[in-house]
């Protein structure tokens, strides 16, 4: 039927566009950066662009400062060559990789894979006392009760942001973070 | 680059030099602003992970939190209410799942996968849901494309393309156990073990057993319909170097099913049949990125399977590797293409009225694609145009051509449009059967399959729209026309006498045609942090016919598919971490048919007392006290019973 004509036009479509556009040779000129390293290209960026209260909490260790995560994956272990030898003034930089709950209290920005989906719930309650600024790129992390959800919009990733939510927990978020954001609750 | 793979860069000489190398030191990208990395292009890790809400098909996606909140204890249920998808379970441990219409006991237009690996039984090119399981929480998500799906994925995914991923060894460490019983469960067990063997190697071992009890039939007498099931297995993740990564996986399972089939040969009262079941799979993959602008995949897998039933014993081997090459080729020109080889053994052993003729016979399976997305006015437009290009030992080659298009009107409003060819390729079935049925004491209905069975083709015509006016809200709508021809029917040849018996042999042929069309939406609402809802609604109509056929199939297959279907779930959060979610579907009645219309009413109570602790408490059709869900009492010889009210109690824990 149709077919065999329609083949032959996409043999055609298909031909022309290759030898159009291989031929156009290396264009691309934009940083090429994985999802994963772009997430924590984001995390250790939030650290500059949102102050935390002054007070710590009575055990926190206000000596360093720290990221946190309930387990290792692809966006920590990106993380960890990117905060490696660095110091926020006198504070080192720390990745803690823990499930349990008594670090947590140590913790600046906690991202939460979406490996922990199941248990977001009890893990945020866990959270929820503490001026830890959770990242995550759960779906609608923001509505979920989270900070900053990582939003895919075409082939770019940018910040959702429930700012009333950190204002509770004594998080200052930067107007520069707010004005990239896809979304500010 | 070794060799074999440098052979099939001569195929694309035009490409080689557009590639550069890239170091990709993280710290190089420290200093770029928020401004910057908020504009910056992500280099998708591969196709399959491409944005929900950027894919030009009809695609949805089954969550690992949907999984865990469905209260669902077999596959087939956790695709209830998948708009534009058909669940009837047939007994306790049979189900007809399809997409877009044809559902039955046999439904065959649609491929299944778990990991890439296809699940679909090539002797009639459907799906044995009651061989097929896995520790629910061990799914991290489950891809469902209405439609064609046939130039990268292949045969059968004509209708629809179910593709279930389950979770990297990486994140599932510790012990997880689960114990569950109810009225219909008797028993439900599953241990699961993860670790990781230094920093790069991580593994786990799962077991699972499953008991569940009958259903009724229609006179409300036991269905002899229960069955259990045992299986074991593991996988292993193996970051090998920071480029390429490995997996390994394997399973065996054995089971046994009961049910009821009416074989006239052994007399009008129906016979229960306790199917004997076992088999298993060893897959491994490896994926090796070059560089962040091209990855290559090695798939390698063997299934063996083993049943044994009243009227067949079958066996079967099956051996398939598939190579994906997938490179980007300068910003918004993206070039994925493949090849795959399967061989496919199979030993059919008549035991009563049904042979194949060979017994045994060998097939193979080749085939290739390449697939370009191309993205214009930055993202605005994308388009998909594709091929695949394959080998099948029954109808030869088939060429199954797509070409999508997406237009991103803004982030809140999306447009596709989707033209494809698919094909359903002969089963073993089509081809081979030898099938007697007594329709009296004389008469001898003899169903034979067709050396020149064609191939079932459809072209499809695809529309949607997308609007996500905010974070938490989303609302997806699809339409479709779907054009078949070549569609098998049964037809009746030249009765003859042979030893006092008359014989009406009836040919397997192409000889029906026919259009589908229909309307599927689903939407997502976050209404609170704490409740979040989920609708869709089907609509399909379906008007088949036969061209020079004597054959009433076509219509039946018409009748036999709900116009109508909708569902609406409810997932709420309440205090002390408790939730309670219901799920509630309707299904139009099958018309002149004998499945009416049915509500359904599923809830869960979930409870975590603590972290590590998860007890969920789950009634399932509350509305009435049974009812069917298959559209007709026999299919394919098999009786349907009636589904049950029942209720089920599971507790998990974590360590």
């Amino acid at each position: 039927m149709k077919l065999s004509s329609l083949n032959k036009y996409w043999f055609a479509a298909v031909f022309y566009l290759c030898v159009v556009m291989g031929m156009s040779g290396p264009v691309s000129a934009e940083p090429a950066l994985s999802e994963n390293e772009l997430k924590a290209l984001y995390l250790f960026n939030f650290s500059f662009f949102v102050q935390w209260p002054d007070s710590c909490t009575s055990n926190s260790e206000c000596d360093a400062f720290n990221f946190c995560a309930t387990s290792s994956n692809e966006v920590t272990t990106k993380l960890n060559s990117l905060i490696a030898n660095e110091s926020f003034g006198s504070q080192p930089v720390n990745l803690l990789i823990s499930p349990k709950p008594e670090v947590y209290s140590k913790c600046h920005v906690f991202y939460i894979d979406q490996s922990n989906e199941y248990q977001l719930h009890t893990l945020l309650d866990q959270l929820r006392p503490l001026p830890i600024l959770t990242v995550s790129d759960i779906e609608h992390f923001i509505v979920k009760g989270g900070m900053i959800g990582f939003t895919r919009t075409q082939k770019r990733i940018v910040p959702s942001i429930n700012n009333s939510l950190a204002v509770e927990h004594g998080l200052k978020i930067s107007s520069k973070l707010l004005k990239i954001a896809h979304e500010v609750r | 680059m070794n060799s074999p793979i440098k052979q099939l860069w001569i195929f694309w000489p035009f490409l080689a030099h557009s590639f550069t190398a890239q170091a990709n030191d993280l710290t190089e990208f420290k200093n770029l602003s928020l401004e910057q990395l908020s504009e910056t292009s992500i280099e998708l890790a591969s196709k399959k992970e491409q944005n929900l809400t950027e894919v030009a098909s009809a695609a949805y996606v089954i969550t690992q939190e949907d999984i865990r909140r469905s209260g669902a204890t077999s596959l087939p249920e956790l695709f209830r209410g998948i708009p534009g998808f058909s669940v009837a379970q047939v007994d306790s441990n049979k189900w007809g799942v399809s997409s877009r219409g044809f559902n039955n006991l046999f439904a065959n237009k649609m491929l299944v996968m778990i990991d890439g690996r296809s699940i679909y039984d090539p002797l009639f090119s459907g799906v044995y849901w009651n061989d097929h399981d896995l520790i629910f929480e061990d799914i991290k998500k489950i891809e469902v494309i209405r439609g064609p799906g046939a130039t990268i994925w292949g045969s059968n995914a004509v209708n629809g393309v179910i593709n279930i991923v389950t979770q990297s060894a990486k994140d599932t460490h510790g012990l997880l156990s689960q114990i569950g019983t109810g009225s219909h469960e008797k028993l439900m067990g599953a241990i699961r073990y993860g670790s990781q063997i230094g920093t790069d190697f991580h593994y786990r071992l799962y077991s699972k057993y499953m008991n569940k009890g009958d259903f009724v039939d229609f006179s409300g007498n036991d269905a002899f319909d229960e069955w259990d099931m045992a299986r074991g297995g593991f996988r292993a993740d193996w970051q090998a170097t920071p480029k390429d990564q490995l997996s390994f996986k394997g399973e065996v399972f054995g089971g046994e099913q009961g049910g009821s089939l009416s074989v006239s040969s052994l007399g009008q009262a129906p016979v229960s049949d306790n199917l004997t079941s076992k088999g298993g799979f060893i897959q491994t993959g490896w994926v090796h990125q070059v560089d962040p602008q091209q990855e290559f995949k090695f798939d390698l897998y063997y299934s063996h399977l083993y049943k044994d039933a009243i009227i067949l014993s079958q066996k079967r081997d099956i051996l398939n590797l598939d190579f994906q090459h997938q490179l980007n080729i300068s910003s918004g020109f993206d070039v994925i293409w493949g090849l795959g080889y399967r061989f496919a053994a199979d030993e059919l052993q008549r035991k009563l009225n049904l042979s194949f003729d060979p017994e045994e016979r060998d097939t193979h399976l080749l085939s290739t694609f390449v697939q370009t997305d191309l993205s214009f006015l930055d993202g605005l437009l994308n388009i998909t145009l594709g091929s695949k290009l394959e080998h099948n030992d029954y109808s030869g080659f088939e060429v199954q051509p797509s070409i999508r298009g997406l237009i991103n009107l803004s982030d809140e409003h999306k447009i596709w449009a989707a033209v494809s060819r698919a094909v359903r390729t002969p089963s073993r079935a089509d081809h081979d059967l030898n099938l007697n049925i007594n329709t009296s004491p004389n008469t001898i209905l003899n169903i034979q399959g067709n050396d020149h069975f064609d191939a079932e083709d459809l072209l499809a015509y695809e529309i949607g729209y997308r609007f996500i006016p905010a974070n938490n809200f989303s609302l997806d709508i699809s339409g479709f026309y779907n054009d078949y021809s070549h569609l098998a029917t049964n037809e009746p040849q030249t009765p003859y006498f042979s030893n006092g018996q008359l014989i009406i042999p009836v040919l397997i042929d192409n000889k029906a045609e026919g259009e589908t069309y229909g309307v599927e939406l689903s939407s997502q609402w976050q209404v609170f942090e704490s409740w979040r809802l989920q609708g869709t609604y089907s609509w399909l109509e379906m008007m088949l016919r036969g061209v020079g056929s004597a054959d009433n199939s076509a219509d039946l297959q018409e009748r036999r598919s709900p116009h109508h279907q909708f569902s609406l779930h409810s997932y709420l959060n309440l205090p002390y971490n408790t939730e309670f979610d219901s799920h509630w579907y309707y299904v139009d009645n099958v018309p002149g048919d004998l499945a009416p219309s049915y509500h359904r009413l599923d809830l869960r109570l979930g409870w975590h007392p603590l972290k590590s602790v998860e007890l969920s408490f789950i009634a399932r059709n509350l509305l009435d006290p049974q009812h069917p869900e298959s559209s007709s009492r026999q299919d394919g010889g098999v009786n349907s019973s009636q589904v049950e009210r029942s209720f089920y109690a599971q507790a998990n824990f974590r360590f």
